[in-house]
């Protein structure tokens, strides 16, 4: 009788659970949407300040389809430049939460699996064979991104011997990396210091020195990969367990760490190629993101494009602003906002 | 091939490079079995796990896996047959409850973005089921040992398997939460499920498996029901300690207790 009594009273309580039940998923959708509108506002605020600082948004938005002066200038250099940061920046946020997963790594990054030594290498040669007089303004991106394919093929061929294992592939692209880095020094070291300046602002990253042709040239490119990345979400999720696990909740590891790998390799070449080595946006943004809105790919991948656009955006108004009439490589800005910042972050933590 | 054969094992050996882990493994598994994988540190337990998993591949003869050999079938495809929990798992990443659960969906559901309100209530059932309703919303990093491996057991339930892979899941767990994942392993087992799982515990392999193997150096050593492979002679023989087999008054199942050496030398 006792037990009967117990046990309906039981039955009551699972009743109203289930009632409440979708609370906690509405709440999470509600963040969801929450989070989404903040961060897009704070793009597009990024995107007005980069596009009129220095003359009030009204004055901005009247001399856009002028002839002259003003409209000029914006048309022909400050939209090509925040389009390309856009894309860089939302790329590179992408990629490393990408690598971040799969090498279930919270400080891996998109340069780990040794891209920017290549790319490097491929600048500095560029400029030591004078390519420029070849290619134009073609030279630097075209042997950017040629280097960093370059590197990407050893560790992919390297890699495959291992069945695309993550950490055999980390291991992998430290090696690429440091021999060719050690190859642009050792040109360095031989070289008319002169010559190598605009190298050496090109290594820091830099935004101001892409033609306007060129930047709509790279829209496509740089949409395309990320939009199949953006396939992946679940997958993602799934092997942040780790590759055993992860296949048997029916991922093929290998495969999908290879697609993976290749799908950000070429975005992190293409952001290579067209700004130089930027670092610290695709580290600082996910890890910043996973603090706040969780680890649920779905929403971190849309969010960390949009985070890392912002970020890149405004370091790069940062770089014209601070030291004015004087511009800083956007690599150093980032890199020191990003290192305070993460810094902040761990410091917090414990 | 009889109908209700899940896993047939033939003649099967195991290297991890050089050094031979397995071998001539000859195991049967039929419908409804819960098969209990004991044996010493080292024996080869987790290895066979992982070979009727599919992780590993044999170096010589065959499993077949529902009348087909495990090599044939798609990963995907198996996840929908077949669940497994390995011995550690872990993420250094921050999912909730929920979003954990929901990945044991992915062998079902082929949208790519999201997961559809009915996935949703699928886990919410679950949790229900396996009375977990208040870890709703929490993060899984902020639970205790006992409730993650509830969490991580509701993710491989909610595969919908036939077959259940247990690499020692109670193995950290007090006995409280021992007997409760234990207790839903059995009800699993009641609405049909098979379930191999490797333990450490002889008591509690005794009380909760229909039938135990007993490994020892890589083969099979004893194969039956608990009566007949947990006697003294075939624990003294493989583990290398003195024991005492006794009958458990209510269940009337074996019940081992090791001797400690110093009661030994006084006899």
């Amino acid at each position: 009788m006792q037990r009967d009594e117990g046990r309906g009273t039981r039955d009551d309580k699972n009743n109203s659970d289930l009632k409440t039940h979708h609370s906690p998923l509405t709440t999470h959708h509600s963040k969801t949407v929450l989070t989404f509108v903040i961060l897009s506002c704070l793009l597009l605020a990024s995107i007005i300040l980069s596009l009129s600082y220095g003359k009030n948004v009204y004055v901005t938005f009247n001399s856009f389809f002028a002839d002259e002066g003003f409209g000029l200038v914006l048309r022909k250099i400050r939209v090509p430049r925040t389009v390309i940061a856009f894309l860089v920046g939302g790329s590179l946020g992408i990629c490393g939460v990408t690598l971040q997963s799969i090498l279930r790594n919270p400080l891996a990054e998109p340069y780990t699996l040794g891209i920017s030594g290549g790319a490097s290498l491929g600048v500095t040669l560029s400029t030591v064979l004078g390519m420029q007089n070849y290619l134009g303004m073609y030279g630097n991106p075209l042997m950017g991104f040629i280097g960093a394919m370059f590197s990407v093929f050893i560790v992919y061929v390297l890699s495959r011997r291992k069945l695309f294992d993550p950490n055999s592939m980390v291991l992998f692209g430290i090696v690429v990396s440091l021999v060719f880095s050690s190859f642009v020094f050792f040109l360095f070291s031989i070289l008319d210091p002169d010559r190598m300046q605009i190298t050496l602002m090109w290594l820091m990253g830099d935004l101001s020195s892409l033609d306007i042709s060129l930047v709509y040239a790279y829209i496509p490119m740089f949409l395309l990969p990320a939009l199949v990345l953006f396939l992946f979400v679940k997958e993602l999720d799934i092997l942040t367990l780790g590759s055993e696990k992860a296949q048997y909740l029916g991922v093929d590891p290998p495969k999908m760490y290879k697609v993976l790998f290749l799908l950000t390799s070429i975005l992190t070449g293409l952001c290579v190629s067209a700004s130089g080595i930027i670092g610290f946006v695709g580290l600082i943004v996910p890890h910043l993101l996973r603090n706040i809105i969780g680890a649920s790919h779905t929403l971190l991948l849309i969010s960390s494009y949009i985070g890392g656009a912002f970020f890149l955006i405004m370091s790069d108004v940062f770089s014209r602003y601070l030291l004015y009439p004087v511009e800083l490589p956007v690599g150093v800005v980032t890199g020191i906002l990003g290192g305070f910042i993460l810094l902040f972050l761990v410091v917090r933590k414990t | 091939m009889n109908e209700g054969t899940i896993f047939s094992v033939c003649n099967v050996t195991f290297s991890y490079g050089r050094h031979r882990v397995l071998h001539d493994i000859n195991l049967e598994v039929k419908k409804g079995e819960v098969v209990g994988i004991i044996g010493p540190n080292g024996a080869g337990k987790s290895t066979l796990l992982k070979l009727l998993a599919g992780y590993l591949i044999p170096d010589e003869g065959s499993i077949t896996f529902l009348g087909r050999d495990l090599k044939d079938y798609d990963k995907r495809e198996l996840a929908r047959h077949m669940a497994t929990l390995p011995q550690t798992l872990d993420t250094p990443f921050s999912y909730n409850v929920e979003e954990f659960i929901i990945m044991g969906r992915y062998p079902h559901f082929h949208k790519r973005f999201l997961y559809g309100d009915e996935e949703k209530r699928f886990v919410v059932g679950i949790m229900e089921t396996m009375n977990m309703n208040t870890l709703l919303g929490r993060q899984l990093q902020t639970l205790s040992e006992g409730e993650r491996q509830k969490v991580y057991l509701a993710q491989c339930i909610a595969q919908d398997p036939g077959v259940l892979l247990l690499d020692e899941p109670v193995s950290h767990l007090d006995i409280k939460h021992q007997m409760h994942t234990l207790e839903i392993l059995e009800n699993l087992h009641n609405e049909g499920l098979t379930i191999l799982m490797v333990l450490h515990d002889l008591n509690l392999t005794s009380e909760f498996c229909s039938r135990v193997v007993l490994i020892s150096n890589g083969s099979v050593y004893a194969d039956g029901e608990p009566q007949t492979t947990l006697t003294f002679q075939n624990i003294e023989g493989v583990y290398d300690t003195v024991v005492i087999v006794k009958e458990n008054p209510l269940s009337k199942k074996p019940y081992i207790i090791p001797v400690s050496k110093k009661y030994l030398k006084k006899q």
